[in-house]
């Protein structure tokens, strides 16, 4: 069965700080934890955080991949649902990044008891365009480009060769740790969690939540631009909307102060 | 030397742009108007990730940003980029940042010569994974057949096995034998043999659904497994269908051959855990029992049998520590003649001084010994032990005839008389004429004209050699003539039922007469009353030995037995009514 110790280790999870509260952090597409290494110094002070790596990024168990379970955000969802279940998280403020916003979305739909609010940082429910009255920002055509794209920068090459030689029946033998360079994933992980992430359509999602929500929505942003965010904002029954004077997606990394600050206000502790 | 105040950056064959922390274009070479026609003027102040096609706008939020903040600088990041007349070319793209992340300055390089080399790896990618596809199958496929091979049988079974639950249905494992597939091969040569195995192959894989498993184990063996809830009885209409389908008629260059197979089957699950090899054995096993059964028919593995096969094993064991443990001894029966009372010899008789059970006799013991190498290393020590024995007597002034009994099996050796020979030569004193070979078992003689050989090499030895339990078993007669022997013994039951059957009557009078026609001699065996023996002699059989006579005794009590015959026992026992005294 799915305990503290294997889902520790399954999903890399790590615990640091001490407060109260509980923060999980959750990292986007493309990334691992280590995105989280510019707020960390500052909310492990007050907060109990959590970080960890979903299944197929950063430090995660490769061994404990499903193409199935992980071709849909559901799949993560449920890496968050066990993380927060094996190590019995109460009163979380799910704090995710990107695509993790509804990511912790569907995982609020599922233990709504644990969840105490959502801080979304970039967030897209999709990122195609729908018709007039939806615009995501990326064609179909785009997202098929990605893809392509991700291999022609040999994202994960270092272990395609590997099992192909040594054949998809020794794959356990290649467990373990996923290669050390930053954002590094498996290439058909990376490709699956890609799929999941650009071509799905996670609107309905928005009025059925009812956690109180933060969304950080940076002024420009290639990703998620701002029409996406007020989009959201109408949608949602308890959120709050603030644009960031910033540039980027990656804002927690590149405005580690102003998205600390956010956190803190949403919280009631003025830092 | 030039110093930099000299160089221009749009001397660079590179495009080189400075943006700020924004990512505005603050600068951009004339590299980047001639190469892309990205003009200075209508770069600055643009958001450089404009340049790039929107995958890559996503390639640089994802990768190359996080880079940035992480490591100051990213280095050759493929991307696409867009020229203002619409194309699309491929770039790439290395950054770094200044100390106060104030700027940042990039070089943008075409990546023609690298998108030529990633094709290639895509190419070469490519043709790796179908030759590894292509030697994965080959590893697991018979080249003959295109059946999997034994490889894939053996991971088809370990699949099944290890994802085998409680209460779901298991299989039914089939080991296919052809019989006689040899002669095919001599016959009408390899090439047709291996046509009449593919066309085999095909009717098996026919014969079965889709989910089932045909392999080739080897040679003219194929294993079938079987999917299914099987109800183990033999009257499974797929057997049948199995069989039917083996028999019939193979066409091939125009010669019609004929096939049948032996097939011997098991199931999984069974009481007790098992490994894939344990299954094929119990198949092979049960196959072996269709050959022995006549060929041409399917058998099942009976797990029962395996228990059998056990206590067999544990038998010999038991057997093979007895010999080690010197718990075997030899009993002499002595011969007479049942007219003169003339001594004749002695019969060595096996005995198994049980540490627990006390004295057993040979049916205790020799029907689990029959035809194992345990029962050969036995056959060679009674031989040793009774030589050894009639030299002893020898010393003692009674020189005795003693016949050995011998097992077909352990006459037909090939060490048998290489064996011999040594034991003879180390009681060189013994006369070769007093021993005497009797031969057990003749009917299990499967090759009569070998074991006539052999025969005849010890009678050239200058031993005698009798056909025990004469009138037994069905090929006697033709052994009579084929095996050329000193005497016959007659079988107790004969003598046991004379004077009340009159059909034992007959044969034992039969066996009389033949044995004078082949010129041998005769001895009855189970003479228990002075009826038996009067009856005996009245039809010409002198020679006898039984309970009448005297019971096998020790060895050492054989010389003092001989003497009280000879004063007296003889004459109580027979001399008032033979002699008319």
């Amino acid at each position: 069965m799915l305990n503290k110790t294997s889902i520790t280790a399954r999903n890399n999870v790590t615990v640091t700080g001490d407060g109260a509260k509980t923060l999980v952090l959750a990292h986007g597409f493309g990334c691992d934890q280590r995105v989280w290494q510019y707020v960390v110094p500052a909310l492990s002070k007050r907060y109990t955080l959590v970080l960890f790596d979903y299944v197929g990024s950063g430090r995660s168990q490769l061994s404990a991949f499903s193409q199935e379970r992980y071709a849909s955000l559901e799949g993560y969802a449920q890496d968050v649902v066990e993380i927060c279940e094996a190590l019995d998280l109460n009163d979380v403020h799910f704090v995710g990044h990107s695509v993790s916003a509804t990511i912790g979305q569907l995982a609020a739909l599922k233990i709504p008891e644990r969840i105490a609010s959502q801080v979304m940082i970039c967030p897209s429910p999709c990122f195609l365009n729908v018709g007039p009255e939806y615009q995501g920002g990326f064609e179909r055509a785009d997202l098929e480009e990605l893809i392509d794209l991700m291999e022609r920068n040999y994202i994960g090459w270092a272990h395609y060769l590997a099992p192909l030689v040594m054949g998809t029946e020794n794959s356990d033998q290649l467990i373990g740790e996923l290669s050390e360079s930053f954002c590094s994933t498996d290439p058909i992980v990376a490709r699956v969690f890609a799929r999941a992430t650009f071509f799905a359509d996670y609107r309905a999602l928005l009025p059925r939540v009812t956690h109180p929500a933060l969304l950080l929505q940076s002024q420009v942003d290639s990703l998620a631009n701002p029409a996406v965010g007020r989009y959201m904002h109408a949608r949602m029954p308890q959120s709050t909307l603030q644009e960031l004077p910033c540039v980027g997606h990656c804002i927690h990394m590149t405005h580690p102060d102003i998205v600390i600050r956010e956190i803190d206000a949403w919280l009631g502790q003025a830092s | 030397m030039y110093t930099p105040s000299l160089l221009s950056l749009d001397d660079f064959p590179v495009g080189c742009l400075v943006t700020d922390a924004r990512r505005r274009v603050l600068y951009s070479n004339q590299y980047m108007m001639e190469q892309y026609g990205h003009s200075p003027a209508a770069l600055a102040g643009s958001d450089l990730f404009d340049l790039f096609s929107r995958a890559s706008q996503i390639l640089c939020e994802s990768f190359l940003v996080p880079a940035l903040a992480r490591d100051g600088q990213c280095e050759e990041i493929r991307l696409t980029m867009r020229t203002p007349t619409g194309h699309s070319l491929p770039v790439m793209v290395s950054a770094v940042h200044d100390e106060a992340c104030q700027r940042c300055f990039w070089s943008i390089l075409s990546a023609h010569r690298s998108e030529h080399l990633f094709q290639k790896l895509k190419q070469t990618q490519q043709l790796l994974e179908q030759k590894v596809t292509l030697l994965r199958s080959l590893s697991h496929t018979d080249p003959l057949t295109g059946l999997p091979n034994r490889v894939a049988l053996s991971k088809h079974l370990d699949r099944k096995i290890d994802r085998a639950r409680p209460g779901s249905e298991g299989f039914a494992l089939a080991f296919i034998d052809l019989d006689c597939f040899k002669a095919i091969n001599d016959r009408y040569g390899h090439e047709t043999g291996d046509k009449a195995l593919a066309q085999i192959a095909m009717r098996l894989a026919d014969t079965l659904r889709k989910h089932d498993l045909v392999a080739r184990f080897g040679g003219d063996e194929f294993v079938v497994v079987l999917d299914g809830r099987f109800s183990r009885v033999l009257d499974e209409p797929i057997w049948n269908r199995l069989t039917q389908r083996l028999t019939a008629p193979l066409a091939i260059d125009g010669v019609s051959l004929s096939l049948s197979a032996s097939i011997g089957i098991t199931f999984y699950p069974q009481s007790s855990t098992l490994e894939p090899d344990q299954l094929i054995r119990q198949a092979d096993q049960a196959m072996y029992q269709a050959k022995l059964a006549g060929k041409n028919q399917v058998c099942l593995f009976d797990s029962d049998d395996e228990v059998v096969q056990k206590e067999r094993h544990a038998a010999l064991l038991s057997l093979d520590e007895a010999l080690a443990g010197e718990q075997f001894r030899l009993f002499y029966q002595p011969k007479v003649n049942m007219r003169t009372g003339e001594v004749l010899g002695a019969e060595a008789l096996i005995r198994w001084l049980h540490p627990e059970q006390g004295l057993l006799g040979p049916q205790a013991f020799l029907p689990v010994l029959s035809n194992t190498p345990s029962g050969i290393r036995l056959g060679r020590w009674v031989i040793m032990t009774a030589l050894l024995q009639m030299q002893t007597w020898r010393e003692q002034g009674l020189n005795l005839s003693v016949s050995i009994n011998i097992d077909g099996y352990h006459l037909q050796h090939p060490q048998f008389l290489q064996e011999l020979g040594m034991m003879l030569a180390d009681v060189p004193e013994v006369a070769k004429a007093n021993i005497e070979l009797e031969v057990l078992e003749t009917s299990a003689i499967q090759d009569v004209a070998q074991a006539a050989l052999a025969i005849n090499a010890c009678r050239a030895l200058g031993l005698k050699v009798s056909l025990d339990d004469f009138g037994t078993g069905y090929s006697s007669l033709s052994q009579l003539r084929d095996l050329p022997v000193d005497t016959l013994k007659i079988d107790r039951s004969f003598v046991q039922n004379m004077l009340t059957r009159p059909g034992d009557l007959a044969i034992l009078k039969g066996v009389i007469g033949f044995a004078s026609a082949f010129e041998c001699g005769v001895i009855a065996e189970g003479v228990e009353t002075l009826q038996h023996s009067q009856k005996l002699v009245a039809l010409g059989c002198e020679a006898g030995q039984g309970y009448y006579i005297a019971r096998p005794m020790p060895a050492d009590e054989f010389p003092g037995w001989v003497e009280r015959w000879t004063q007296s026992e003889f004459h109580q026992k027979y001399g008032a009514h033979e002699h008319g005294i």
